[in-house]
């Protein structure tokens, strides 16, 4: 995650912070297995913090760059931003090896928050 | 678990007794207010019908029996459903058995929970899953092409058999095979 967290603060417009005392938790992250769904990865809003939670009987079989991928995609998710099929943006759907956005990435960014 | 992987077996029998679902139907509530979409990012594309066919365990015509009752599982909502079965691609289940159906999404709380471009089962209708049987014997729901509603309360009906024919004409069920890694 502090990977996927650089690469969405590096846009400057949206500060991903750690939880402190006096702050009020917006997202967590967690994990879980199961073998029983294709599901590899999950945002959720909720009243209070948002998830994102990833299943590890997935990730257990993906490499460094595709884990990356997803971490960066999911936080995408929390900023809000949807499943897109546009060359190189994070915000596709699947296992993909990707470690930086893609230009409709931050052209969205740039939209919705700066 | 039995892997027989026979093509579709249409057991006469089991289908002339086919049996015909209540006529109450329970939607979603997709007209509240209390919606939430669920984003999920999945291991292949629920689009791609021979990916679904490998990783599942079972297709089997089934027709929804009650509401279903929704619950967290690793803090996700699923709903499990009882079902009744017409038949099967893989012989796991008994024709006329009654089986649970667990698919991602429900409603907590007053609150309905969908997974992104997916509808909760509705109880009286007849649908061809594809899934895989976890644990507790439960066949999870593969979404997309792995959830087919016929549009009938009727397990034999020739739209069913047909369904069910199609998945067969692809292959059997691969049993948590992937096709290729990941993202295919």
């Amino acid at each position: 995650m502090n990977h996927a967290i650089s690469v969405w603060d590096a846009q400057g417009c949206v500060n991903i912070a750690h939880d402190a005392w006096n702050t009020v938790t917006d997202l967590e992250f967690d994990d879980y297995t199961n073998s029983s769904t294709s599901t590899h990865a999950y945002w959720s809003a909720r009243t209070g913090a948002d998830l994102i939670n990833f299943n590890n009987h997935w990730f257990n079989q993906m490499s460094a760059d595709e884990r990356k991928k997803t971490a960066i995609h999911e936080l995408g998710h929390a900023l809000r931003f949807g499943h897109t099929t546009i060359a190189n943006s994070v915000m596709r759907q699947g296992i993909i090896a990707q470690t930086s956005l893609g230009a409709h990435d931050i052209s969205d960014y740039d939209s919705q928050w700066c | 678990m039995k892997t027989r992987t026979n093509t579709s077996k249409l057991l006469a029998a089991a289908l002339s007794a086919t049996l015909i679902l209540g006529a109450c139907g329970s939607e979603a509530d997709t007209a509240s207010p209390n919606i939430t979409t669920i984003e999920v990012d999945y291991a292949f594309s629920p689009d791609n019908a021979e990916a679904t066919l490998a990783f599942a365990d079972e297709i089997a015509v089934v027709g929804i029996v009650n509401a279903g009752i929704s619950s967290e599982q690793d803090r996700l909502p699923v709903t499990d459903y009882e079902a009744v079965v017409g038949s099967t691609l893989s012989d796991n289940f008994d024709p006329g058995a009654t089986i649970m159906i667990r698919q991602e999404g429900g409603i907590i709380d007053g609150e309905t929970f969908l997974i992104e471009g997916q509808q909760l089962l509705q109880q009286g209708q007849v649908y061809v899953l594809a899934g895989r049987i976890a644990d507790d014997g439960a066949l999870y729901t593969l979404p997309g092409v792995g959830i087919d509603n016929l549009g009938t309360n009727d397990l034999a009906s020739p739209a069913a058999l047909a369904a069910l024919a199609d998945w067969a004409i692809l292959g059997t069920p691969g049993n948590g095979t992937l096709l290729d890694r990941p993202g295919s």
